[in-house]
Parts: C-alpha cells; structure tokens; sequence
C-alpha cells in the first residue's frame, strides 16, 4: 500500500512537471511568435503575466481606471517594440519594466494620486467581517499610500509578486542597494505604522 | 507583520481584470499589427497597398506636434492651446493623400451627433478632410447608425479626437480606433480618449452588437471576420440625441433617423477701424439633442481666437470650415487656430445636458 501511495505521488509530481514545461513551451512559442510581430500571440503573452504586471502598477497608482489606461499604453508601446526586444532579459521581465516606466510616466504627468475605491476590497462575508476588513485595509491602504509609488513597486515586486531583489532593480532601473534600503525602510515603516 | 502576511495583503489589494479590459488590448494590438506599426512589422495584411513610412499629413485639428511615439501616453489636445495647429493644418493639406481607408468625421459631442466615414475608394481624389453630410447612395455604402447610450458613450470617448476609425466585426462587436499618428501609415489607438467611459463604451458594444448584426443585415452587406464589410466603404453615424428615449427602448438603438437639424444663429461681430474684428454671443440656451449654428465669415489665412464658456461644462463646439472639413471637433476650452480658406465658417454647438453657453472671440 505505501508503496502504491508513494507510486502515485510520484506520477503525480512527474505529472505536475511534464505540465508546467508544457507551459513552458508553449509560452515560449507564444513569445517567439510575439516577437515576430504576431498581435494574437503577444495578447496571450500579456494575459499570461497579467497578474504580475497588473499587481506592479496597481501598486503604484492604486486606480483600477488609471491600471487599465496605463497598461494598455504600455502593451501598446511594448508591441510597437517587440521585435527589437534581444531576450537579455526574461519578456515577463522586459514587460514589467515597460508598465512600470509608464506608471512612472504617468503619476508623474498626471501628478496625483489617488485611494482606491474600498468596495473594490469588499467581498463576500458577514457584516462584521466586511466592517473588520474595511477597516483593516483602510489602514493598510493608508499605510501603503504613504509610501512613494516606487517604494510600493518595489514592495509588491519582491514581497507581493515573490521577485529577487536584482530582478526588482532591473524591472525599476535603482542600483540594487537603493532596492534593498528602500526595501529595508518601508519594512520598518509598516511595521511601525501597522503594529 | 510577517512575510507571509504582507503579502497576502499586498496580492490581495489587486483588483480583478476585467474581460473588458482584454476587448481593448486585443483591438489595439491587432490595429498596431494591422498597420504595421511597429518594429520591422509586417505591411498592412488587409490594406496591401497602404504605406507604412515616408508620408506626413494630419487631418485638421489634429495638431501633429502633440504625438510623441515615444511618450508613453499619446495626448492629443483639442482644446485650441497649440499655437502650431493652423500652421499643421496649412502643412496637411499640402501634402498628398494616400490612405488606403480614409477616415472623416464630423463630431460634435453632447446632444450632437458623430458621424465616420470610412471610405477606400477614390482615395487619391479624395480631400483627406472632407466630411460627408450625407451618405453616397448605393449599396456598397453601407450604412449603420446607432443613438442612445451607446452614441453617447462613443462621442465621450472620442472626446479627444477628431477622426474615429470604427472597426464592425462579423459578430457585431466594435472596435473604435482613435488614430494618433500620421494617416498615411494608418497608426491607431482603441479608443481610449476618456478613462470614465472606455469601458462603458465596451460594456454597451457587448450589450448591443446584437441590433448592429441586424441592421447591418437588414440593409444588405456581410460582416467578415476581420472587421471590414464586404463594401469598400463603411458609414457610421452616431446620434445621441434622444438618449432617454432609447433607454427606455435599447432595440431601438441602431434605428435610421436624420441628424438634428441645428439651430441657426446669428452672432454679433465688431469690426474695430484697425484691428481684429470680434465676434460675440450673448447667452445661448442649448438643450439636450439639439445643435446650434453660429456662422461667421473670415478669410483665409485669418487666425481666430475664440472662447467657448459654458454654463455647466457640458457644451463643447466642433469648427466647420467653408468647405464642411471639419477643423475642430469636441472643443471645450479656447480655440486658437489659423483658418485655411475665405468664406463662411460654421460654429456647432452641442451639449450633453441643457446648458447655457457664449462665444467671444477675435478674427484676425
């Protein structure tokens, strides 16, 4: 029996890797399709980092409008440019880039700032928990928003979206040790400011 | 808080992507990659003739200088403040014109109307700028006119813009294209002028592709898959004039009806012994749906400088030349523009809501 439990374990995992390099290649294909300029395979790129890339610049301009407007100027720009992208870097990577220079691009044009409406926070639950959670991410919400917008990509990319800090510092252009001590201050200001 | 907390926190503030949201992108890729605008990109598949480089020309009121291909966010800025606009204009025209579709418009927000016209015949005779009041006869001009909240909705998003290229696909879903860059390589952006309204206008083009598919069948042409009918020529025409009616009945939506017939009125202009002559009205009362005219003469080469001031904001005026090119379209603000030719320009307003609203300004 352990042995058949163990067997099936390992089919499973095998199953799970044989998937995830399925995926594998097949975002590489979509993506060398995309390079060479094909709209349908560079959009099933985007919707495949769409997570990602959406988390970096709501972090930075906390609007779901303004999310929208600049990551379509941003998928815009990219595509225009894609088929000079070289593959220095992962296109996950060069794609977070781009939006977080249109974000920056952006808060700086439009040069305000601006909370999020908090229904876009509420889900299902009691109205004690919905009050509770209000509350809480008001406050966290306020924390966050006290924070300078390149502080909160910086947040999100490592802390939020699990990246390293060097890939932080090439997706922002900051030497790695402004990531690291901006990283290392607005840990301690939320720490601070949370507890 | 720990690691674990934070981030939980942080993932958890994304918000949702919205379907909607990806209606946009594809349609703008597809544009980029329809026109062939991007890096070493494909000519245009559909428009094997269109040019992708080398030719420079903009329709009036678009002031080209405003385009940035490099800025991430395109503006372009119909207000009047930029002072090279009658000097882009004069350059325009001068140049020749070869669009494989050439799109004209005449759009006067609120309670005016927006008219497209898409056409790809005759293209080299074509005067770029030239609107048409009415559509040419014939079946290969297809024809589709939408009002109600869906006209509306296209007019506020096309705020910024004064020529729409609209896309009707073989489902009835819309793509409408703001083109921001130079005809001739046919560069375009999904409309996207006003945040508050691209996804209504999404959500309202999902709601009511249904009644599009019907008229467009109803008269007689077929959708293809890529957006173009089989006509060489496309004719949209939004008239948001009676949107409380047709909310009230949404399958009225793509029915025929003759645009507003706007309001003449005669405005007060000075002619000072040396000078700019000015130009003035009193208070003009504008309701809903209805357009007034206030024509004036001047002559080419004149630089006109006008305010439009609105009671409540919501009264914006398009600048009809002698010729109907239609040189400004869904201005709010001041109007600072060289006007091209000598005769009787046409001043259209249009409001959104009743509003009251003047014009004061200087000819010469």
């Amino acid at each position: 029996m352990v042995v058949a439990v163990t067997s099936t374990a390992v089919q499973t995992v095998q199953d799970d890797r044989r998937a995830d390099a399925v995926r594998e290649l097949e975002l590489a294909e979509l993506e060398r399709r995309a390079r060479a300029g094909e709209a349908r395979a560079f959009g099933a790129v985007l919707r495949q980092h769409q997570h990602d890339l959406r988390g970096l610049v709501w972090s930075m301009v906390r609007d779901s409008h303004q999310v929208d407007d600049i990551m379509q100027a941003a998928f815009e720009k990219a595509f225009r440019n894609v088929t000079r992208f070289k593959g220095d870097s992962s296109m996950k990577t060069w794609l977070q880039s781009i939006c977080y220079r249109a974000a920056i691009d952006h808060i700086r044009y439009a040069g305000r700032r601006r909370h999020a409406d908090v229904d876009e926070f509420v889900g299902m639950a009691s109205a004690d928990d919905v009050a509770r959670r209000v509350e809480d991410r008001d406050r966290f919400t306020e924390v966050m928003t006290n924070l300078d917008p390149e502080t909160r990509a910086l947040l999100m990319l490592t802390a939020g979206l699990g990246y390293t800090q060097g890939e932080a510092a090439e997706i922002t252009g900051l030497p790695i040790g402004t990531v690291g001590s901006r990283l290392s201050r607005a840990r301690d200001r939320l720490r601070k400011d949370l507890s | 808080m720990n690691d674990d907390e934070l981030r939980r926190r942080l993932l958890g503030e994304i918000p949702d992507q919205d379907e909607r949201f990806w209606l946009r992108i594809d349609a703008a890729l597809d544009g980029i990659e329809a026109t062939g605008d991007f890096a070493g990109g494909p000519p245009d598949r559909r428009r094997p003739d269109a040019q992708t480089s080398g030719q420079t020309s903009g329709p009036a009121g678009l002031a080209t200088d405003d385009l940035d291909e490099d800025a991430t966010i395109h503006r372009i800025d119909l207000r009047g403040d930029n002072q090279d606009r009658g000097d882009d204009l004069d350059r325009s025209r001068s140049v020749p014109f070869r669009l494989a579709l050439v799109a004209a418009v005449v759009l006067v927000l609120g309670g005016g109307f927006l008219a497209i016209r898409l056409t790809e015949d005759d293209r080299d005779r074509i005067d770029p700028f030239a609107v048409a009041a009415e559509p040419p006869p014939g079946p290969d001009v297809p024809l589709v006119e939408l009002r109600g909240e869906l006209a509306c909705f296209l007019a506020q998003a096309a705020e910024v813009t004064d020529t729409v290229r609209m896309t009707i696909n073989g489902d009835g879903s819309f793509q409408a294209h703001r083109r921001i860059g130079d005809p001739a390589t046919g560069v375009v952006e999904l409309i996207n002028g006003s945040r508050r309204s691209t996804n209504d206008v999404m959500a309202f083009i999902t709601r009511y592709r249904g009644p599009v598919v019907e008229q467009a069948e109803a008269r007689g042409w077929t959708l293809d898959d890529d957006g173009f009918s089989d006509g060489l020529s496309t004719l949209v025409r939004v008239d948001c004039a009676d949107v409380d009616a047709i909310r009230d009945d949404p399958a009225d939506l793509a029915a025929i009806r003759d645009l507003p017939t706007p309001r003449t009125l005669e405005p007060t202009i000075e002619a000072a012994p040396e000078g700019p002559r000015t130009l003035s009205t009193g208070g003009i009362r504008i309701v809903s749906g209805a357009l007034v005219s206030i024509p004036f003469e001047a002559d080419g080469g004149t630089r006109l400088r006008l305010d439009l001031a609105s009671m409540d904001g919501r009264t914006t005026a398009a600048l009809i030349s002698p010729s109907d090119l239609v040189l400004l379209a869904g201005v709010e603000g001041p109007i600072d523009i060289v006007l091209p030719h000598s005769g009787t320009y046409e001043l259209l307003l249009g409001t959104t809501g009743d509003d009251t609203a003047s014009i004061s300004g200087r000819l010469g």
